[in-house]
């Protein structure tokens, strides 16, 4: 008999167990009616393409570079509580590669590209069973040709009238206007290239802008504010490089020696051309315009 | 002893069928939540039982990229899974984001995934375990003996679920790109181009650095490691075990059976005829524990009568003693019957009472044994 008691007590705590389900509080993962950006060109077409429809974030702190910020577990599930995430792609955001997003709400807007995405070569090196393999590196910027920026937009359209179909219509407007003016900002540089201006630029960043217009490209490891003075040793007095009056293009500042040195020495202008990866808030075609603006006047 | 006796012969098949209508439901309830399952050909029981009730098997895996066709599809939703790995025998389910959104998945303690080698462990997994946020979890070696086999990762576990009386409760949930880690196709070590160690060098030209196996990749994935982490593949390549498709409509859903069944090594299911081929195996095996159950309890009966014809005739001189002192050969009648009706009472009482217990608590029994 006690072992019987024993039994039920057992088969009585066993059974409540079993009917210990608590429900799931849905509010958690409410999912809210924004868009969420990761970098700033994306952020500026993205906003220019939405206008006041619908609200759009960028959460990238100012003082981050995109490229490099690696956002805490926090900021990542404002990401995932967002209706759309407006990503760059091209492997520009390196972190939103490895990211728990919600792929089916994340757009990667250099998808909508029909040209072929430029790779570094990277480093080959072999380890472990998989033998020789190579670490390619994608140039991320491709926003800086105006026509890749048209199919970014695009693509951010596409996104926009999934995720907010009410607001199809407006978008469509804003996107059209959009091209209209990344078409007469892409006609001035056809117009340069057509004038036969010569323009050399670094392959990073400015690789697709220079495969658009036929630039020169020069391979330069450092950053502009290392740039040394005998830059122009460094594979400018090339031949292929021609001689006489050049442009070249810097996203940043160089040691102001450094652009004399080559203006005086080499008659080539350096052109300060704004990639915009940290401009937030402001318009991408005044941007561009502005780099179009400095280019034409530094044109010799 | 007689009433444990009773409790076997009536407990068997009530508790039998409590348990089998139990996992009959736990099955269904799982499998029509999700109208359509893709995978690779090969068995239709173990693609379903893994991909919806986290049993760790050796599946073939798809690649990643069948479910960005299938998302091209207007209207359709595709979320990839991955299950092969376990962590301390519990199954790691890998899951996309919109899998705790469907689910209806939340944290009890601590947060979801939000970053690669993080886990978030089902409530049962937490108690089984004894783990909390902040706690590491190593993911158990797959082949202990080959030392070519990718190693162990150390998952930081950063949140429990809250329970919800599913397969979801007893598993290790991670992110895909965590799975892709754990089978070696992302790893993290240090940079090639930095190492000087002689040791860990075969040999550097301008392009090329080779590495000697003195470079161990990272094991444990935290702020000072994340960074080097990176994928040897195309994401279209990754594998993963099933994808749940959920097709907005039967137009739909028609165009990716069609599209997905034309290809020879892939398959599209529905979990629920998948389901039901499974319990009406369940169901052939319960009527076999029916029929031996009967024949048992036919047994055990005429042993109890033969007990109490035994114990009336044992107790002949108590009998006659109650006669004589006034008590009526029926109320004689009456008091055996009493005895024996209490004991067969309580016997049959206490095994309705282990049907009801064992039946409500059938899932956890039976995530025992999947």
């Amino acid at each position: 008999m006690r072992l019987l008691s024993l039994l039920v007590i057992a088969l009585v705590g066993l059974a409540l167990c079993g009917c210990d389900r608590t429900d799931a509080s849905p509010d958690q993962l409410h999912i809210e009616d924004v868009v969420r950006t990761t970098s700033a060109p994306v952020d500026a077409l993205t906003r220019r393409i939405a206008g006041d429809a619908v609200p759009v974030e960028l959460l990238c702190p100012q003082s981050e570079d995109p490229a490099a910020w690696r956002p805490d577990p926090e900021t990542v599930a404002s990401y995932q509580r967002a209706k759309l995430i407006v990503a760059n792609g091209a492997g520009y955001e390196a972190w939103v590669q490895t990211a728990p997003l919600p792929r089916s709400r994340l757009i990667e807007a250099a998808d909508g590209l029909s040209e072929p995405l430029i790779t570094v070569r990277g480093e080959t090196h072999s380890h472990g069973p998989e033998g020789h393999h190579t670490h390619e590196v994608t140039l991320g910027e491709v926003w800086l040709d105006p026509l890749n920026a048209i199919a970014q937009a695009r693509a951010i359209t596409a996104g926009l009238a999934d995720a907010f179909p009410e607001h199809q219509d407006k978008f469509g407007a804003n996107l059209d206007v959009l091209s209209t003016e990344l078409m007469d900002l892409h006609q001035r540089l056809e117009r340069l290239e057509q004038e036969g201006a010569a323009i050399v630029a670094p392959s990073t960043p400015f690789g697709y802008l220079a495969r658009r217009y036929g630039w020169q490209t020069l391979d330069l490891s450092q950053a502009p504010e290392d740039w040394p003075m005998d830059l122009y040793s460094h594979g400018m007095e090339s031949g292929d490089f021609g001689s006489g009056p050049r442009a070249l293009l810097c996203d940043k500042p160089p040691d102001p020696a450094v652009a004399n040195t080559l203006l005086e020495s080499h008659d080539v202008h350096l052109v300060l051309w704004r990639t915009g990866s940290r401009d937030r808030g402001k318009s991408f075609t005044e941007m561009l315009s502005g780099n179009i603006d400095r280019l034409e006047a530094s044109i010799p | 002893m007689l009433c444990v006796c009773v409790f076997v012969i009536a407990g068997l098949p009530l508790v039998t069928r409590s348990v089998v209508r139990s996992f009959e439901d736990s099955l269904r309830d799982r499998a029509i939540t999700v109208p359509m399952i893709v995978g690779s050909a090969g068995s239709r029981f173990d693609l379903v039982l893994a991909s919806l009730h986290w049993r760790a098997s050796d599946v073939t895996p798809i690649p990643l990229g069948v479910a960005e066709e299938i998302r091209s599809e207007p209207g359709v939703m595709a979320i990839p899974v991955h299950v092969r790995f376990r962590a301390r025998g519990i199954p790691i389910a890998a899951v996309p984001y919109e899998y705790f959104e469907y689910r209806l998945l939340t944290p009890r303690d601590g947060r979801l995934v939000a970053g690669l080698g993080e886990a978030v462990l089902g409530s049962s997994a937490a108690a089984e375990l004894g783990l909390v946020p902040g706690d590491e979890l190593p993911s158990d070696q797959l082949r202990s003996y080959d030392i070519t086999a990718p190693s162990a990762v150390m998952l930081r576990v950063v949140g429990v679920l809250r329970e919800t009386g599913t397969a979801d409760d007893r598993a290790v949930f991670v992110d895909l790109e965590t799975a892709w880690t754990l089978e070696g196709i992302a790893h993290g070590h240090e940079e090639a181009s930095s190492i000087t160690d002689e040791n860990k060098l075969i040999g550097r030209s301008d392009d090329r650095v080779a590495l000697s196996g003195a470079v161990i990749e990272h094991q444990r994935i935290d702020e000072s490691t994340i960074g080097s982490f990176h994928l040897h593949a195309d994401r279209a390549d990754l594998p993963v075990t099933a994808i749940l498709v959920f097709p907005g409509s039967e137009k739909t859903a028609t165009l990716v059976r069609t599209r997905i069944n034309a290809d020879p090594t892939r398959q599209a299911l529905s979990p629920s005829a998948v389901s039901e081929e499974l319990i009406g195996s369940v169901l052939r095996v319960r009527r076999v524990v029916d029929a031996i159950s009967l024949v048992v309890g036919i047994a055990m009966l005429g042993l109890l009568v033969l007990v109490a014809l035994l114990s009336y005739r044992a107790r002949a001189d108590e009998v006659r003693t109650l006669l004589e002192i006034g008590a009526t050969p029926s109320q004689v009648a009456a008091l055996f019957l009493t005895e024996f009706g209490g004991v067969i009472l309580v016997g049959v009482g206490a095994a309705f009472l282990a049907a009801w217990a064992l039946g409500g608590a059938s899932d956890r029994i039976l995530t025992l044994f999947t």
